[in-house]
């Protein structure tokens, strides 16, 4: 009896480490966000992102890790370091860590291409964006896109950049807000995406009453999705598949839904370009 | 309606009375409770917004607010709409698909007195609809600044009052059909039993006393079962069936009829229609006048009236006329029926005993009766002339002593005459003797004639010492001629009885004929030593029950022992042929009879022969 106890014992580990080793591993798939949630909690945030990892990886066959962080340069270094195999970050953004890493885009959020308004009050004297020069203007902070594109856009007419040609900006949370700054006389203009005003003033037609677009934009893509050169194509294609699959059930279809994604589109260079533009132009006009 | 669906109907309106207070109650308290959860509901986010916005609003940061508001009705699907006010000028309106501002204030959006907390359903001119309106008035540091008003959505409430209706009428509808089944099931679990029991109950009315009540629930109804077969038990054991009556009743052979209180026959059996000819479809249900003639019937009512009063007392003779007209003598036994004892009579039992084979009988009986009693007198008669023609002798015998008499003293007056030797003294004795003489003949004659007389049979008071006294007028000459001695012991002071004196001298004379032949006999055969006596005595024993006994004892030949049980058969006799007509004894035999006597042989140690013959004293008329 004591024989066959020890010989049970002794078996039994190796048994163990015999199943663990002919048992397949699921890939690793690390994904990096960088500073759009910002505005958010990040802890919400990092587990909404656990959950969308899971629920993907649960689906299509591998393991994620979800990483937040807080500015464009932490993302750099973990492409660098290649301690993540995919990001999301601002269009402007990707642009500029492309020219150091090796980069390819992915998708982006369909129809997510918008042109900026730039709005103020019916008022008599503002006329035209030169008329807002001393004005109060508000804006949405985190908005890299449109702070460039308005600097760009005060520098084509000759006026100085926004930080000075205004008598005072004021960072909003989010785009109604500053919108309903206009409305409400907290401030005398301000930038906001169309989708936004034309939500407002479907909301309240008393704004577009109240409100006049002094400037429009063309429409740009504002956040993107990349993934480092060298990835594994076969994880790529993982999670490419991983993420559509996300809006064919309901569960996957709400978890999107809290990133404000209802579909996607693939990505080329090419649908940046009008950023790159705008980068360029900015950085010539400044010299 | 049976007790079954009485049952049933009363379970089910039971079940009806607590499903229906208890949904009653339920709905109301409910209604309370889900206006109560949306007050507060709407108080909580009026508490909430206010709160959220308080600073917003008093910094004119109304941006804010309306993110904040716009987020939060989006989210809460039963906020219709949240309106705030500032110092009754500026108003920022929220919907679900809109909002806002205005600068006045709708004086419709307070409610109550407009100072406090307030709410209630009305009608909403921002959404068209009927909304739960909360008023919420905002302070700061006891200061109100203005209000908040909330409008939560009915719809929910509506909703879950209908889905509570729903779910009321559905756990009704299924209580309502549960309770159906479980009052159908115990209804019937319940009343199977009475069922049971009544349908046995019916049997056994109809007369099926074998039936048995088979419960299986072990409850009263069960105990109840076993003592209702208990006493079916019984009542088989200690009556009989209705077909078993009926049968007795059809199968008497008397009539029996039975009339209601109204006369109307209601039953009859089959010897009642074999009687009067009618089937028992002609006479049921019709009066009993039909059955009874008219003149009897008030006499028949009448008994059946007063029966009860025992005035009337039954069996009586009466008449039935049959289908034929024909009087039928019947003799009826008239009962009333009563259900209990204590309960009137409603019915009349008629027993009828058909009389007319009885009436029959009795006619040729009494006409053979009186033929028998036309022949016993004729037999009596013979009887008593054949004495007579025996008797001729001793009575020759009697008259000739008082003739010689007679004679001597004719011869001695004759002779006397011509002697002319007689005095007048002397003629006066003679004709005394010719007197006593002639007077004892004629007496001897009288009762010669008296005694061959046929008997009218008329019962009168009798002296039977006289009786006798009689006999010997017309046997002692005879007896004193035979040397036959004759030892009288008659006792005095005897009372009469009532009888025929006639046939009871005749019965004396017999037996004492029968004597002196037999003495006579006896000396034929005998010595000169031999004396023949007859002794006659007459006595009355007041110890016995009245009767006077006579006795005649003679020591003749006797009589042999072998023939004692024949000497009072008709035309018995041991005397030599033309010397006996062998009916002596047997007329007397029943001449004693007649007078409810005895009469019988016995013989003394000496072997001397004894009749005794006992007849009643107290005799009446009617008997």
């Amino acid at each position: 009896m004591e024989m066959i106890k020890k010989f049970v014992l002794s078996v039994l580990p190796l048994i163990l480490i015999i199943c663990n080793a002919f048992a397949t591993e699921k890939p690793v798939l690390r994904y990096g966000f960088s500073t759009f949630f910002s505005d958010f909690d990040l802890s919400y945030a990092k587990g909404a992102l656990d959950l969308w990892g899971k629920k993907m990886g649960e689906r299509t066959g591998f393991n994620s890790e979800c990483y937040i962080l807080n500015n464009i340069n932490a993302l750099a270094e973990k492409i660098k370091h290649k301690e993540i195999d995919i990001g999301s970050a601002l269009s402007v953004e990707y642009i500029q860590l492309k020219k150091i890493h090796d980069l390819q885009p992915m998708y982006a959020q369909k129809n997510c291409a918008d042109p900026y308004y730039i709005v103020a009050k019916k008022n008599q004297t503002i006329k035209n964006l030169s008329d807002l020069k001393g004005k109060r203007f508000a804006r949405y902070r985190n908005d890299k896109l449109g702070k460039l594109y308005l600097n760009t856009l005060l520098l084509k007419q000759f006026q100085k950049e926004q930080d000075t040609f205004f008598s005072s900006i004021i960072q909003k949370k989010k785009y109604s807000l500053a919108l309903y700054d206009v409305f409400f006389d907290k401030a005398d203009a301000c930038m906001v995406l169309k989708r936004t005003y034309d939500l407002l003033c479907e909301l309240n037609p008393q704004i577009k009453q109240d409100i006049s677009i002094l400037h429009m934009s063309e429409p740009f893509i504002p956040l993107v999705t990349f993934c480092r050169g060298d990835i594994d194509q076969h994880l790529k294609l993982l999670f490419i598949k991983a993420v559509k699959n996300m809006f064919d059930f309901e569960e996957g279809r709400q978890i999107m839904l809290i990133f404000n994604v209802t579909d996607i589109m693939d990505l080329t260079d090419k649908d940046l370009e009008n950023v790159t533009n705008l980068i360029q132009k900015y950085e010539k006009l400044k010299q | 309606m049976g007790i079954f669906k009485q049952t049933f109907f009363m379970i089910i309106a039971i079940i009806i009375i607590i499903i229906g207070l208890f949904v009653g109650l339920t709905i109301i308290r409910q209604d309370n409770v889900i206006m109560k959860v949306v007050h507060n509901q709407a108080r909580s986010i009026a508490i909430s917004v206010a709160r959220i916005n308080q600073d917003a609003m008093l910094s004119d940061n109304f941006g804010f607010i309306v993110e904040n508001t716009m987020t939060l009705i989006q989210r809460i699907p039963n906020i219709s709409y949240i309106i705030y006010t500032k110092n009754n000028s500026f108003s920022l309106i929220h919907t679900k698909k809109r909002w806002e501002r205005l600068l006045t204030e709708d004086p419709s959006w307070k409610i109550g007195d407009g100072n406090n907390e307030c709410g209630q359903i009305i009608y909403s001119d921002l959404i068209k609809k009927n909304v739960f309106h909360y008023v919420f008035p905002v302070k700061l540091n006891g200061l109100q600044w203005g209000y908040v008003y909330i409008g939560l959505s009915i719809d929910p409430i509506q909703q879950d009052k209908k889905e509570m209706y729903v779910i009321m009428l559905l756990i009704t509808t299924v209580c309502m059909f549960m309770g159906a089944v479980l009052a159908f099931l115990f209804s019937r679990r319940l009343t199977k039993p009475i069922l049971i029991l009544e349908e046995v109950t019916r049997q056994i009315a109809r007369g099926d006393l074998t039936t048995r009540a088979n419960i299986i629930t072990n409850n009263e109804i069960k105990s109840l079962a076993n003592s209702f077969n208990t006493m079916t038990e019984r009542l088989k054991n200690i009556t009989v069936s209705k077909a078993y009556v009926d049968n007795i009743i059809q199968n008497m052979n008397d009539s029996l009829i039975v009339v209601n209180r109204n006369y109307l026959i209601e039953t009859i059996n089959k010897a009642t229609e074999k009687l009067l000819g009618y089937s028992s479809e002609e006479l049921l249900n019709q009066s009993i006048h039909m059955i009874i003639p008219d003149k009897k019937n008030d006499s028949f009512f009448y008994d059946l009236k007063n029966m009860s009063t025992r005035q009337v007392i039954f069996p009586k003779e009466s008449y039935y006329i049959n289908k034929k007209g024909q009087m039928i003598p019947v003799l009826l036994s008239v009962a009333e029926m009563r259900e209990t004892p204590e309960d009137n009579y409603h019915a009349y039992l008629i027993l009828a005993l058909n009389l007319s084979e009885k009436k029959e009988t009795e006619l040729a009986l009494k006409t053979a009766y009186l033929k028998l009693q036309k022949t016993q007198s004729q037999l009596v008669q013979s009887g008593k002339l054949a004495s007579i023609g025996e008797l001729a002798a001793g009575v020759a015998h009697e008259l000739n002593q008082p003739l010689m008499v007679i004679r001597s003293t004719a011869q001695y007056i004759q002779l006397a005459r011509k002697k002319n030797k007689f005095t007048m003294d002397e003629m006066d004795e003679l004709i005394d003797t010719l007197e006593k003489n002639t007077s004892r003949m004629m007496k001897i004659i009288n009762h010669l004639r008296m005694f061959s007389r046929q008997s009218e049979k008329e019962f009168t008071q009798v002296n039977v010492n006289k009786v006798i006294e009689d006999a010997f007028l017309l046997l002692s000459e005879q007896l004193r001629l035979r040397n036959i001695s004759v030892n009288q012991e008659l006792a005095n002071h005897l009372p009469e009885i009532f009888g025929d004196p006639n046939q009871l001298e005749q019965v004396i004379l017999n037996l004492l004929s029968n004597a002196r032949d037999a003495i006579t006999t006896k000396m034929e055969s005998c010595k000169k030593t031999y004396a023949g006596i007859i002794t006659i005595s007459t006595q009355y024993d007041r110890s016995d029950t009245g009767y006077i006994t006579i006795s005649v004892k003679d020591n003749g030949s006797g009589i042999d022992e072998s023939i004692v049980e024949k000497i009072f058969d008709p035309f018995y006799t041991t005397k030599d042929v033309g010397k006996g007509t062998g009916l002596g004894l047997s007329i007397s035999y029943g001449i004693i009879e007649a007078h409810k006597g005895k009469i019988r042989v016995s013989f003394s140690d000496k072997k001397e022969t004894i009749f005794t013959i006992k007849l009643p004293v107290e005799r009446n008329n009617n008997e």
